[in-house]
């Protein structure tokens, strides 16, 4: 009798756990790129996964200078938010991927990040009998470089971010949306701050690369676009991030060089005080802005109002810890 | 036909981009993509021709529309003169429809 119980009792078990796995089973292409984005198995020691580099709480960036990829590496560059990439055009940094799938898979074979051949992370999806079902249902056959990398990019796609106070104060006309400081932010931003002419559109970023003047051969050495088009005309130059949540995505720059935003604007406000002898700088950084005290704050202001309001209580918090530091 | 160009308007792409134009009593105007801010800037209206400026151009220049209204709730934009390139390649022949007041 006992063993019966016994029997019994696992074989609710199993039927509690195919309940509990039919629930999670991914419905859409999205909701398949979202385990996948979350899964350590597309790392070689599956150690990693997508979002160790890109956390959640931090607008899907990371804190560190560069991350750390398997077995301790680390990476060459900082790792940027993978929110709001929707309307991109160049991926990475140096904008080595034209699409977002080309760039989903990319770090997985980097050596640095995931190191792990494609076609084995493939082969080890194709194993997984999770995995197997969800592509033949969603794709309708089995893992391969091309749905893998739909799967991640579907996801990518959804972390698109529209309800920040900014967007509230201009949709929606609702002036308290923002503080009185971000609003003349706003209006620096636009004019005397000269941020507009490289931070436009949706994301507040643009389709370019520029040289903001972090390139001097020397200690900052990383030639940024040029390395992919062997053109001299592109020495320094890189990928204008987008400005959308930046508040949560510290340190800043491709190289994680300024920890704060203040940092950052104390740069643009005067980059030869930071960085004397850069090369191939773009001629909008010629001179200083001769911003006053208040005119940063305001501008800070202004960055902090392009934060979402899913991520208003971390911002709350970051806060909170600033004030009593 | 509305005879203004006060209000919000707005254009569902074939690509799925909802992009939405507010132009307010004050003389300022937002765009919006898919809900997120885009650009603002200031027009000027005389007769049915929109003169139309913003920060990505040259908050100084302004570039110059003629305002076709059609249908019910409809209105094209058409250039008369901008030199501002992208901005001329997205407002050139831009179809808009109304909206009612209240929501997003």
């Amino acid at each position: 009798m006992k063993k019966y119980t016994c029997i019994g009792f696992l074989f609710l078990v199993v039927l509690i756990m195919q309940s509990a796995y039919i629930d999670s089973e991914p419905k859409n292409k999205a909701e398949l790129g979202k385990l996948l984005f979350f899964d350590k198995v597309l790392s070689r020691d599956r150690s990693i996964s997508c979002a160790s580099c890109h956390q959640e709480q931090f607008a899907f960036s990371d804190t560190s200078v560069v991350s750390t990829g398997v077995a301790g590496r680390k990476g060459k560059r900082n790792s940027p938010s993978a929110m709001n990439m929707k309307l991109q055009s160049h991926f990475f940094w140096d904008g080595r991927a034209a699409t977002l799938e080309e760039q989903a898979v990319i770090p997985i074979e980097n050596p640095d990040e995931m190191d792990l051949p494609v076609d084995s992370a493939v082969a080890r999806l194709k194993s997984m009998p999770v995995y197997r079902a969800s592509f033949q249902k969603l794709f309708g056959g089995e893992p391969d470089k091309s749905n893998l990398a739909i799967a991640l990019s579907e996801f990518e796609k959804t972390l698109e971010t529209n309800d920040s106070p900014l967007d509230d104060w201009r949709l929606n006309d609702n002036q308290e949306a923002v503080s009185e400081s971000a609003k003349r932010g706003f209006k620096l931003f636009n004019g005397k701050g000269n941020c507009v002419q490289c931070h436009f559109g949706a994301d507040f970023r643009n389709a370019e690369f520029r040289n903001i003047g972090l390139f001097d051969g020397k200690t900052l050495a990383d030639s940024g676009r040029a390395a992919i088009t062997k053109n001299p005309a592109d020495l320094g130059k890189f990928n204008i991030g987008s400005l959308r949540n930046v508040s949560l995505t510290a340190p800043y720059m491709h190289n994680g060089m300024f920890k704060t935003l203040k940092q950052v604007i104390d740069y643009y406000n005067n980059p030869d005080k930071i960085v004397a002898n850069s090369i191939n700088r773009d001629p909008l950084l010629s001179k200083p802005l001769n911003l006053t005290e208040q005119e940063k704050t305001d501008l800070e202001s202004f960055l902090l109002s392009l934060t979402d309001r899913r991520f208003s209580q971390s911002l709350t918090m970051k806060k909170s810890r600033k004030d009593v530091n | 036909m509305p005879d203004t160009i006060i209000g919000r308007w707005q254009q569902k792409f074939p690509d799925g981009n909802v992009a939405t134009l507010v132009f307010r009593t004050d003389c300022t105007m937002d765009i919006f993509v898919n809900g997120k801010t885009f650009v603002s800037g200031n027009f000027l209206m005389k007769s049915d021709t929109l003169h139309l400026s913003d920060p990505t151009c040259n908050a100084a220049y302004f570039g110059t529309y003629t305002l076709n209204y059609f249908a019910k709730d409809s209105v094209r934009f058409v250039a008369a003169r901008d030199t501002c390139m992208g901005r001329h390649q997205a407002m050139h022949q831009l179809r808009m429809g109304h909206l009612k007041p209240a929501g997003k």
